[in-house]
């Protein structure tokens, strides 16, 4: 097979363009999603349903070091079956910000994201395979199988040709998700200019709404079914216990 | 020292949280204030962190620019604000500077640095029962601060009020059980509220704090103290007095092989004196 010789002008019109222009739109993204971010403000309510949850649990975790007695206050703060706090937790009305769609700020935020995000990858994506589509640019310098023929020669269908070639709509690809080491040169580490962890976060976040209720409910079952057993029984005898094959050996080196 | 080396010096001070504010001063002072300009956009967290270190050593020049510079830069930053509120109280202005927290937390409900702020100027202002009431008030709402629980042992230790205190000191211990500090000062305040209970629990977490640290000669003289009151109760079984008694003997053996170790062969003398009051403690 001969080798491909490449006009010089693919360098100078198609490589560096490509690189250059998802530099750019990174680096865009980046200022606009700064200048659209809106601060979540944090429901009071929230952060006491949290808090009272995790201390909850280090309660059950950690209260066996602590007397019977005030782990038994601590369990009646938490359970008791008329002021409880986790009891009255379960009974309070389904807070109206359970439905996403409902709450007008996280639709907002989520439209602002797909504005940021979504809806420039693809216009830009498109628009670089319209301009661009049909080049070989660039061979990368190791032999590689013809499995890689998908992968890297988007927008080619030349059956003949060496896989270790890249085309053009291929090396726009493998700019957007190779230049996040440069973003955070130039932007610093936490930046919003790259794409990939923008699906990161929108899969995370799909997950997350769950209705307080029902932690509270878990949490309060946990919580009654746990025995308080005092960790600290009968340590004084462990610490003279562990101490005696020390004093042994001890009087056998003197 | 070089200029990269007091960067990263203070940089290393501000994540590891040390409370070294003369060393960053100097720093400041010294190199890195000579070449603000090279520090790029993090000039800015520097400021802050070199203002409340100037606070701390009572250099309010310095403070004071940081907050004229910083307030130039964001001029509605909460953060900023909150600085400019602890240069007031250090000016003694505690008026001002409670009327600029009070709108801080206002704005944000969710402000809990300028709350401990409002709680701290009460403390200043030796005003104890009101910064307990507000204080209790702040962990209703953030049950899990666990710095706030320890403050306000330390208030209610203040006011004499050794329940409550041990009710605090307990969250403090479900948070960090491994703490041999924590079980100390948990047992000492159980030792102060007095009663054959009290003092059996403070004995207990007094043998934890040593098990935990075998260095801890002050939680071995609280093992010591407990043993010897519980071995002469009169509410105690026969039993429960010997085992103290036991308990007792072995806290003031170790204390004193603690101390012979340590002072080696001219620190005897010392022993002695030691096992003699020792033995007054017994009674």
């Amino acid at each position: 097979m001969t080798e491909l010789l490449l006009d010089p002008n693919i360098r100078t019109w198609v490589f560096v363009p490509i690189v250059v222009i998802t530099f750019f739109i990174g680096i865009i993204r980046h200022y606009v999603s700064i200048l659209l971010s809106s601060q979540k403000k944090v429901e009071v309510q929230q952060i006491k349903d949290t808090q009272a949850l995790l201390r909850s649990r280090l309660l059950r975790e950690n209260g066996k070091y602590i007397p019977k007695s005030a782990f038994l206050m601590r369990k009646h703060y938490f359970n008791d079956k008329e002021a409880g706090v986790l009891k009255l937790a379960q009974d309070r009305a389904a807070p109206a910000a359970a439905n996403p769609m409902q709450d007008p700020n996280t639709l907002q935020d989520m439209l602002k994201g797909n504005l940021v995000n979504v809806l420039p990858m693809i216009a830009v994506g498109g628009w670089i395979n319209w301009i661009f589509s049909g080049f070989v640019t660039t061979k990368v310098p190791f032999p590689l199988t013809w499995r890689f023929k998908d992968m890297l020669q988007r927008g080619i269908n030349l059956p003949s040709l060496d896989p270790s070639w890249v085309s053009s709509a291929s090396w726009y690809f493998l700019n957007v998700f190779g230049l996040r080491q440069i973003y955070s040169l130039v932007l610093g580490a936490d930046n919003a200019a790259d794409q990939t962890k923008f699906m990161e976060d929108q899969v995370s976040v799909s997950g997350a709404p769950t209705d307080p209720r029902a932690a509270f409910k878990s949490e309060w079952e946990a919580l009654e079914l746990f025995e308080h057993q005092y960790a600290l029984k009968g340590i004084e005898e462990a610490l003279l216990l562990a101490d005696k094959p020390a004093l042994k050996s001890r009087k056998k080196n003197t | 020292m070089t200029w990269q080396e007091a960067r990263d010096r203070l940089k290393k001070i501000k994540e590891e949280r040390l409370r070294r504010s003369d060393e960053v001063v100097e720093l400041w002072e010294g190199v890195l204030s000579k070449n603000t300009r090279k520090l790029g956009d993090e000039v800015w967290t520097v400021y802050e962190q070199v203002c409340i270190a100037a606070l701390d050593c009572d250099r309010l020049d310095i403070s004071r620019n940081c907050v004229k510079l910083l307030d130039a830069r964001f001029p509605n930053s909460s953060r900023v604000k909150r600085l400019a509120g602890m240069n007031l109280e250090a000016d003694g202005k505690f008026d001002d500077a409670i009327r600029m927290y009070e709108a801080l937390t206002k704005a944000d409900e969710t402000d809990t640095l300028s709350r401990k702020r409002l709680i701290a100027i009460l403390k200043t202002q030796k005003k104890y029962r009101d910064a307990i009431e507000e204080l209790t008030d702040y962990l209703k709402t953030f049950q899990n601060d666990q710095e706030a629980w320890l403050e306000l042992v330390e208030l209610f230790c203040h006011e004499l009020d050794y329940n409550k205190a041990s009710f605090c000191m307990e969250e403090a211990l479900i948070h960090h059980p491994h703490n041999h500090l924590y079980h100390q000062r948990y047992a000492e305040i159980r030792y102060a509220l007095g009663g054959f209970e009290n003092i059996d629990t403070a004995r207990t977490h007094f043998a934890k704090a040593v098990q935990l640290c075998r260095w801890n000669t002050d939680a071995l003289y609280g093992m010591c103290i407990c043993a010897s009151h519980l071995a002469i109760s009169q509410k105690a079984t026969a039993q429960k007095r010997r085992d103290n008694q036991r308990y007792g003997e072995w806290a003031s053996n170790q204390l004193i092989e603690k101390h012979s170790d340590k002072l080696g062969a001219e620190g005897r003398s010392k022993v002695k004196n030691i096992s003699l009051l020792l033995e007054q403690l017994q009674v």
